[in-house]
């Protein structure tokens, strides 16, 4: 036994030794890198701070601080004199809310995705904040967020929390190689329809466009996951057509609302995309990888075509050699496409019945609708990532582009518009060529009106559509299952197990409360 | 003799209502007091942090709103085992798929261990034995994302070593994780890759536990390497055999859930999806509680009935039984 | 050579031997790889690494994804809360599993049946996440290394084992004590235990293997990131990694996820390691010879 301790101890010292040794980037304690003007402006209090717990995921990197203690919480309880405490966990999100609100132990705000949001709310745990809301306490607030945002927080009727609203509300573009296009003299703004696209990807797989002498490349990949409408493989494989095929959105037919994945054009975009795997053009096992890897193999050039966030985050090496494809016209004659983002509403901010002080959490969020909240998101800290010069605002070089999650996700909202104080923060920490992008990524792109609005039904997941639908998808690209022969018995399958409820209770909200 | 022989149950049973019983009761336990403060304590572990958690078995019971709780939730009696067995999709396609699994393993994994602890104890070198059983408990060590990951890329069409070796024989590349037909064998072998090393160590501490004087007892009747292992080491173990076989069969229900939700792919599910994957997806975002905890309970009902079904068996066939 | 006992002796060579040399050096082999390709991964130069991908040597070299994993102040705090439960949570859980298991091995015990199937029970039947959360937190226990400690002190898996174990020991050596008029404390904590050295230490090194590498305990028991074990500071970093493009952050200056992945595990595993070998002993010994009297 001594000889474990023994052995430990010096392991510990080894590790400690190692550890110091990089003196210069470790930062142990709170303000451990001096940073001597880093004080932020005083808070307007002299009454005690209001105590507030928040439950929400932390997931991005914080530097090695304590959530509890650093730059950023310390600076918000300063500006805004509350007394913040955090808990987070940044993976098994959902096991800790739900073992959390289970205890009755209920923080005073909590971070909720859609489906635990809509579950809350109707077991009676949030707060309705219909009666708290108006114009004149929290200006800010009321005209930073679209009231059909407003609107698609209503659980029942009533709002029971602050949707979280990216201000890239279409954030997805496809995005084709130059180098390729240049090598294959393919001039990308005359691409139109569907067949000019798929003749582009042909060339791809076909034509030897990185010029190496081996049929070593492919159009498309992907990865899969997700649910059926946010599906990762949709995104990566199939959003650069999906809604060409008019197969991306929610539908009314006969008066009853039906998911994308059973209408008639889903079927030939499936078609579609087996004919591309059949042809060889997506990467033939693409089922396996996971998403790093399909973007580390879009960067070797193993493929041509990729959808992504217009932000393209790791892959922002890139930008220069990635050229922002328009989406291909319809195949029925309906105009220009359109890539089909989800959700716009990333969380949302639930209020729970236990908190006393409801209008704090509000006063916060109106805060982070202003210049000062956004500069604080988007910026940071002055004296610490930013100063004033000239008036001007210039982020250091060295915290370009920082923690701006972390900030986010620590306040819990941001400015849900890019106006004209927001533009020139991002053009700093993004680039013009991005923020040209994002402006196309607007031009682009579309929710689905009737997803994005529409509430979720917990116990629809019971049916597990999802794996239904992403076991068909998977293997009719794979040419595993013949699309026109089986799609039939796919649409009746999902009716009988499930679909006829989803389509009932999705009606029924049709029909009651959407405001047309 | 001081030691008592085991009672008679059965002439227990009928005398409960002598007078004689309790205070043959009273004698017994004062007898074995020590035996009792030695239990004491872990009963009382085990009734706090075991049994009073699983009254929340009831929950399958009820419609469960997390805000009320059970006493504000409304009674759906057997509801949700209804809709488990006769309305959903694919229930009985999960737990399938979990039985097949587990029975493939039962086969192939489970003598396993076994074999190597046997073989391991053939080495003579103790400093060679030991190297070889750190290496094989190494695997364990390596998390299902990792070493799935290992195993995906080892199995890739196109750049699987797998796959090289079968095409430089002149054969045809296959795409291993996406037939149906072989994940299931998949989730097996990759588990014996990774956690049979770990087994072992059981068996090794029950070999360990073998009187040498009986081999060499026998080694004097000129016995051969074969027959020591086959009628001194093996009958040796078999208790801790018989054991560790009831207890898998006890979790012939449960497939671990990280393992197949890092393997499995769509094009595989029809086979491979098993009831943990099920409970994850719809458990844990979307807080069906009730629906999940109705599944756990069927699982722990069929398991539990297999084992002391088996259980009983094995104690009449070999006298060897977990009680 | 020299075997178990330290006498020379003259190697015999037959068949079975030479199968289990074989079989096993094949698999320790095989079972090196993973493990091996973990470490070579660690050191590799983060940005070259690719998923996907099997290497035999590392691609560049570099520290980083150690350095990333070490320099946090919260690296400390994890490892001394991991360190501190386990040894409790081993030393208490290995005491008070088999005291259980040697009372409910005795033959003779009243009740003893009923007691197997209690305890064998709760390894089928379980309460859930929720349910058993709400103990821990009635028990007071909530942000707390007790809630590290507790909640699984036991588990019916090692307790059957040792119980087994128990039950294999001939009846000879605890009759001979009891004529010399040792009770049942004397004989479990002076012949017994020792005789099952080997179960022990084998349940000990599963119990201590369990602590050091239990992560939904930390996440859902423990809010205070200092209080958080190691395991779950070692996955948040895995975790920042993944997440960061999907919220865009532009700097592209976080480690990929697999540099940090092979890392973790490494950094994890290498305590574990090192106090192997000191247990392994047990395994090989036994110390039945000479306990019997007579």
């Amino acid at each position: 036994m001594k000889k474990t301790l023994v052995l430990i101890l010096c392991t510990i010292m080894i590790v400690s030794m190692v550890a110091c040794g990089d003196a210069g980037k470790a930062t142990p304690e709170s303000g451990g890198k001096t940073n001597t003007e880093a004080t932020p402006p005083a808070g307007t209090g002299s009454e005690k701070p209001v105590e507030l717990t928040f439950l929400c995921q932390i997931n991005v990197d914080t530097e090695g601080y304590d959530v509890n203690d650093n730059p950023y919480i310390n600076y918000l309880r300063e500006e805004l004199n509350l007394d913040i405490n955090i808990i987070s966990e940044s993976s098994n999100y959902a096991n800790k809310v739900n073992t959390v609100m289970a205890s009755g132990d209920y923080p005073d705000y909590v971070q909720l995705p859609k489906s635990l949001y809509f579950k809350y709310a109707q077991d009676g745990a949030l707060l309705k904040l219909d009666d708290l809301i108006n114009e004149t306490d929290y200006p800010n607030l009321m005209a930073g967020i679209d009231e059909q945002y407003w609107n698609f927080s209503r659980v029942d009727g009533g709002i029971y929390g602050v949707p979280f609203v990216r201000y890239d509300t279409t954030p997805y573009i496809s995005y084709a190689r130059k180098d390729w296009l240049d090598n294959l003299g393919i001039d990308p703004t005359t691409l139109k329809t569907v067949d000019d696209y798929y003749n582009m990807l042909y060339a791809f797989t076909h034509n030897d466009p990185d010029q190496n002498g081996q049929n070593d490349t492919y159009g498309l990949s992907s990865n899969t996951g997700g649910s059926a409408m946010n599906s990762v493989a949709e995104r990566y494989i199939g959003m650069l057509f999906i809604d060409a095929f008019d197969a991306a959105q929610f539908k009314v037919i006969d008066g009853k609302v039906i998911p994308n994945y059973i209408t008639d054009g889903y079927k030939d975009y499936l078609k579609f995309l087996a004919k591309l795997y059949a042809d060889g053009i997506i990467v033939p096992d693409y089922i396996t990888k996971t998403q790093k890897q399909t973007e580390e193999e879009f960067m070797n050039g193993k493929f041509g075509v990729l959808n992504l966030f217009w932000s393209l985050s790791s892959l922002n090496s890139m930008r220069e050699n990635l050229y922002p494809l328009a989406p291909p016209q319809k195949v029925n004659g309906g105009g220009q496409s359109k890539y089909i983002y989800a959700t716009p509403v990333r969380h949302w901010i639930g209020i729970t019945s236990a908190c006393k002080h409801p209008e704090k959490i509000l006063q916060m969020y109106d805060w982070a609708e202003t210049d000062a909240g956004s500069e604080f998101i988007h910026a940071g800290v002055e004296g610490w990532d930013f100063d004033r010069v000239n008036g001007e605002l210039v982020i250091r070089e060295d915290r370009v582009g920082i923690n701006w999650a972390w900030r986010f996700i620590t306040l819990g909202h941001q400015k849900s518009k890019v106006d004209s104080q927001l533009l020139p923060i991002l053009t700093q920490s993004w680039g013009e060529l991005a923020m040209e992008q994002l402006k196309l990524s607007e031009q682009y792109g579309a929710n689905d009106p009737l997803y994005v609005s529409a509430p979720e039904f917990s116990e629809l997941s019971d049916y597990d559509f999802d794996t239904y639908v992403a076991s068909y998808r998977d293997e009719v690209i794979m040419g595993r299952k013949d699309v026109d022969s089986t799609w039939d018995s796919f649409v009746s399958g999902w009716y009988q197990f499930g679909g006829d409820h989803w389509v009932e209770l999705y009606t029924d909200w049709y029909n009651t409360s959407y405001n047309k | 003799m001081n030691i008592n022989t085991v009672k008679n149950n059965q002439a227990v049973e009928t005398v409960k209502n002598r007078p004689g019983y309790w205070r043959q009761l009273r004698k017994d336990i004062i007898k074995d007091r020590w035996l009792y403060v030695l239990l004491f304590p872990g009963v009382i572990w085990y009734i706090i942090y075991r049994y009073l958690p699983m009254l929340g078995l009831s929950i399958a019971f009820f419609d469960f709103n997390i805000v009320k709780g059970i006493s504000g939730s409304k009674f759906v009696g057997f509801e949700y085992f209804r809709y488990i067995f006769f309305e959903h999709r694919n229930f009985w396609q999960l737990v399938e798929n979990t039985l097949a699994i587990n029975v493939i393993k039962l086969v192939f994994y489970f003598p396993i261990p076994i074999v190597f602890a046997i073989m391991l104890n053939e080495i003579m070198s103790v400093k060679y034995k030991r190297t070889l059983q750190t290496l094989i408990y190494l695997p364990h060590f390596v998390s299902w994302v990792v070493f799935g990951s290992i195993i995906i890329t080892f199995l890739s069409p196109s750049e699987g070593i797998v796959n090289q070796i079968i095409e430089a024989f002149g054969g045809k590349s296959i795409f291993f994780m996406s037939e149906p037909k072989y994940f299931r064998w998949i989730v097996v072998a990759s588990d014996i890759w990774k956690e049979a090393g770990w087994g072992t160590i059981i068996y090794l501490a029950a070999i360990t536990g073998i009187d040498p004087q009986l081999y060499e007892a026998a080694k004097i009747d000129s016995a051969n390497k074969l027959q020591l292992i086959r009628h001194i080491t093996i009958p040796c173990i078999s208790e801790t055999i018989v054991v560790m076989l009831l207890l898998d069969i006890g979790r012939i229900m449960n497939v671990g859930f990280e393992q197949i939700y890092v393997l499995a792919n769509p094009t595989v599910y029809s086979t491979g999806d098993v009831i943990s994957t099920y409970v994850h997806r719809i458990g844990i975002g979307n807080g069906r509680f009730s629906l999940t905890t109705a599944i756990g309970l069927f699982q722990s009902v069929i398991g539990f009935s297999l084992l002391v079904t088996c259980n009983a068996i094995s104690k009449k066939s070999f006298d060897k039984s977990l009680w | 050579m020299k075997n178990h006992s330290g006498n020379i002796i003259k190697p015999e060579v037959d068949a079975i031997k030479i199968f289990s040399y074989t079989i096993m050096t094949i698999f320790a082999i095989m079972c090196l790889f993973p493990f091996y390709y973990i470490v070579v991964v660690s050191i590799s130069d983060p940005q070259s690494v690719r998923e996907g991908q099997l290497i035999l040597w590392p691609k560049g070299f570099s520290l980083d994804a150690y350095k990333v994993t070490f320099q946090h102040a919260r690296f400390y705090s994890s490892f001394q809360v991991s360190l501190i439960r386990t040894i409790i949570g081993t030393a208490s859980g290995i005491t008070l599993s088999s005291s259980l298991a040697y009372a409910v091995s005795r033959k003779y015990l009243r009740g003893r049946k009923f007691f197997t199937i209690f305890i064998v029970f709760t390894m089928l039947f379980n309460g859930g996440i929720i349910p058993t959360y709400l103990v821990v937190r009635y028990t007071g226990l909530i942000d707390t290394i007790w809630a590290l400690i507790l909640p699984n002190l036991m588990n019916t898996f090692n307790v059957v084992v040792l119980m087994n174990f128990f039950r294999s020991i001939p009846d000879e050596i605890e009759e001979s004590a009891k004529i010399d008029g040792a009770n049942d404390l004397i004989i479990f904590f002076r012949l017994m235990i020792p005789v099952a050295m080997p179960s022990i230490a084998t349940i000990t090194l599963f119990i201590a293997v369990y602590h050091w590498n239990a992560l939904m305990d930390g996440i859902l028991y423990i809010n205070t990131p200092v209080k958080k074990p190691l395991q779950v500071y070692l996955n948040d970093i895995v975790v920042a990694g993944q997440t960061d493009d999907l919220f865009g952050d532009s700097s592209a200056r976080w480690m990929p996820t697999l540099s940090l992945k092979t890392a973790t595990i490494f950094a994890s595993t290498l305590p574990i390691l090192m106090v192997y070998p000191f247990l392994q002993r047990y395994f090989v010994k036994g110390i039945m010879v000479g306990s019997v009297k007579g």
